[in-house]
């Protein structure tokens, strides 16, 4: 089996798969977006408005398993200092915000019909916007940084600080009394939504999954490139510094 | 429920196509930024034009 966290392997183990994961992401969208408008029936309560759910509920797993990623990525810089490591967490971080977004905006387009209201400071919304000012500090700190090693530790060491946040994300529903709802897929006793609208449900959270992966991918090529730019411009400038060499003057 | 609510529906769906779209155009743009920048830097080295 080829070592892929060697970078260079890693690109061209990227530039097979990328098609692949790409091709796979796109046809479980549309088979998702197919099963959401024309198979999932209506909600006993909510009616059409439910069908933002299929938005809402991968967009918040993804939210939670982009942070679990980076924060596997930070251990992977802090105990192995492995420079692909750091291109994956670096890489995660706007994907994570990206997604965290998406939780964020589409909650509010289905909370203002259903609850009557677009915000509420309960323990879950206000944990997950935690979450998203997280993901944003880390793109920015990332950005404060030029050295890309230095860069990679300090944000390694203020994800995992940051990753007490996932399971107070979780829970929050369980421990505080929310105007959310508790989790109603993973749960003990089996998910609590009937068949037809939970299979669009994790074909939709498979598709997303998937886009992740093909977008997280697209990007850590872009962070082993970027680096390799950098690393060959200091040594194009090094070269065309350095003092052209005189030879010392014969002793006479 | 009622019909109005398809405002917030389509809302939601139109924010998620903008923030994926928004995002893997940000990251083809810069993938082709950089292999164009990698390739410039190859061929002057090749070419040797940092030499006056």
């Amino acid at each position: 089996m080829p070592n892929i966290a060697n970078p260079t392997i890693f690109l061209s183990f990227v530039r097979r798969l990328l098609p692949w994961s790409a091709a796979l992401a796109i046809i479980l969208l549309t088979l998702g977006l197919y099963l959401t408008f024309f198979v999932a029936p209506p909600d006993y309560q909510q009616g059409e408005t439910v069908k933002i759910m299929y938005l809402h509920v991968p967009a918040a797993w993804l939210s939670l398993f982009i942070y679990i990623v980076m924060t596997v990525a930070a251990l992977g810089t802090l105990v192995w200092r492995h420079p692909l490591a750091d291109a994956g967490q670096k890489a995660a971080a706007p994907l994570g915000a990206a997604f965290t977004f998406i939780c964020l905006a589409t909650g509010s387009l289905w909370g203002k019909p259903m609850w009557g209201t677009w915000w509420v400071w309960d323990a879950r919304l206000t944990s997950v916007l935690v979450l998203f000012l997280i993901y944003l500090a880390l793109i920015a700190l990332w950005q404060a940084i030029e050295e890309p090693g230095r860069a990679a530790r300090a944000a390694a060491i203020m994800t995992l600080v940051g990753a007490v946040n996932l399971p107070i994300i979780k829970f929050s529903v369980d421990w505080w009394n929310t105007l959310h709802q508790p989790a109603s897929v993973f749960r003990i006793g089996g998910p609590a939504i009937a068949i037809s609208m939970l299979l669009p449900l994790i074909v939709m959270a498979i598709a997303a999954t998937f886009l992740f992966l093909t977008l997280h991918m697209m990007a850590i090529r872009n962070e082993i490139l970027r680096r390799r730019l950098r690393r060959l411009t200091i040594l194009a400038a090094e070269q065309s510094d350095a003092p052209a060499y005189i030879a010392p003057e014969p002793a006479r | 429920m009622t019909d109005s609510h398809w405002g917030f529906i389509l809302a939601a769906y139109l924010v998620t196509a903008l923030v994926i779209g928004g995002m893997t155009l940000k990251i083809l743009l810069d993938y082709r930024a950089l292999t164009r920048a990698l390739g410039k830097l190859a061929s002057s080295a090749v070419v040797g034009d940092d030499v006056p």
